[in-house]
This record gives C-alpha cells, structure tokens and sequence, in this order.
C-alpha cells in the first residue's frame, strides 16, 4: 500500500497532523492527529510502497516493543489510515 | 471524537500562517462577544486571507502580540482598525492595519454556512445590528432570556444553606 499523494505530515502546536494539501480549506475542526509512534511510521513509509509487515519491522527496530503488540498497533493503525482514506 | 483543545496563541500564528499560504481555515468559534449570530462551541468560523478591509467586515487581529480577537471592524482612520464585538456593549480594541491577520468569510451556524459576501441574511444583520448599538444591551439580555434561557442571576432563588 502507499500513503495518497497530497497528504502531508504537519506539525501544528507539537501536535502531529496531516493536513491534505490542494484542499483549499483546511478544518481544524476535524483533524486527523498521529502520535508520536504514528508520526514515525508516516515518516518512513511516506512516498514508498510499504506492507504491514514493513511498518511492524519499523516499530521493532524502533521501539521496545514485543512483536505481537506491534502487529496488534499496526493492524489497528493501517485500518484507522484505510477508514480515513490516507492510503491505497 | 477527541477534543484538542490548544492555547489561542500558539495556535492562530499557525492558523494564519496556513491562511498566508492560501488555504482557509475553519476553527471553533470560543467565546460570547459575537452574540448574538455566533456562539461559542456551537458555530465554526472559516477564515481567508485578507484581500480589502471595510468597515462591517469581520476580522481575525493580532491586536497586541499574541492576543488574537475575531470581532468587526467599526472604524478605519489612518491606518488604525477600531473593532468591537457584535456582543460587547462596552469596550473596543484599536490596533495598527497591519495587525489584520484574517478575514471571516463563512459561519456555520447551527450547521448552516453562511457566506458572508453574498448571504442576504448575513448582510441583513450587519446592517441592522451596529446601529442598534445604544439599546445592544438590552437587545443582548433579551437574547440570553429568551434564545438561551439564561436567567439573571439577581433573579435565581438562593436556595437555604
């Protein structure tokens, strides 16, 4: 899977947030916000073709974190990125 | 949802960057001193950069550094803004053009946009409302009566302690 083209990683008020660039009005409103590990993952993935697989090995390497936990994370992130239409 | 909730002047400075670039920006409206159209957590605000200043428009400042206040603008006289609040019956703030730093171009209102530049609604009461200002405060107590069943305090039984 890939992160769309336009979607950009901001940080606004030490707060992660993808803003979507070439939408004209940006809604403050409602913001998707990553947190810190979120953010990471985003970082490392943005413009390449990744898998869940990919994204656990990142949080391995990463972070303390055991391998069942960091497959439960990424499963739940990559469904909340698919929900909110960050990824194809 | 998760409600963010971050300090105005740390903030609006990225807001208003963001609107400098060419986006607009909706925020949450906070506070009462845009009563009785806008109110607070209930009504969204979007802001555009600022193209022209006229009197009536309504406008986000930076009136002194860091202290941001989104009232309309009653007076422009030699490059000094004088804005005061639909809401406020006293107390106006009065700050160098420059400080502008957005321009209100939609309200959503109960879920309903208004686009300031054409809804007739909107000119309607921008019209009407500054000059009612002598009998504002009356007209704003009426408001919080009847619209938002806010009693005066003096008339709220004590209750026995």
């Amino acid at each position: 899977m890939k992160i769309k083209k336009g979607f950009e990683l901001r940080n606004v008020c030490g707060e992660n947030i993808i803003i979507a660039h070439g939408v004209e009005n940006i809604d403050f409103t409602k913001v998707i916000t990553l947190n810190e590990s979120a953010a990471f993952l985003w970082k490392e993935v943005a413009e390449k073709d990744f898998t869940e697989e990919d994204m656990i090995q990142l949080l391995l390497d990463e972070y303390e974190v055991e391998e069942p936990q960091a497959q439960e994370d990424v499963k739940q992130l990559v469904a909340s990125w698919l929900k909110a239409g960050l990824v194809e | 949802m998760d409600k963010l909730t971050v300090e105005n002047a740390i903030f609006l400075p990225q807001v208003v960057q963001l609107i400098q670039e060419g986006h607009t920006a909706t925020v949450m409206a906070r506070g009462n001193s845009m009563r009785p159209f806008i109110e607070d957590g209930r009504d969204k605000l979007v802001f555009g950069r600022v193209d022209s200043l006229v009197v009536g428009d309504v406008i986000l400042a930076e009136v002194t550094e860091g202290h941001f206040v989104c009232h309309r603008i009653e007076s422009i006289k030699e490059g000094m803004v004088t804005m005061r609040g639909d809401g406020n019956v006293e107390g106006t703030e009065v700050f160098p053009e420059a400080n502008v730093r957005a321009k209100l171009l939609q309200v959503v209102r109960k879920g309903k946009t208004y686009t300031l530049a054409t809804s007739k609604a909107w000119k309607c009461y921008s019209s009407v409302w500054p000059q009612l200002l002598p009998i504002r405060r009356y007209l704003l107590a009426l408001y919080r009566l009847l619209w938002l069943h806010q009693w005066p305090e003096r008339w709220t039984k004590k209750t026995m302690a």
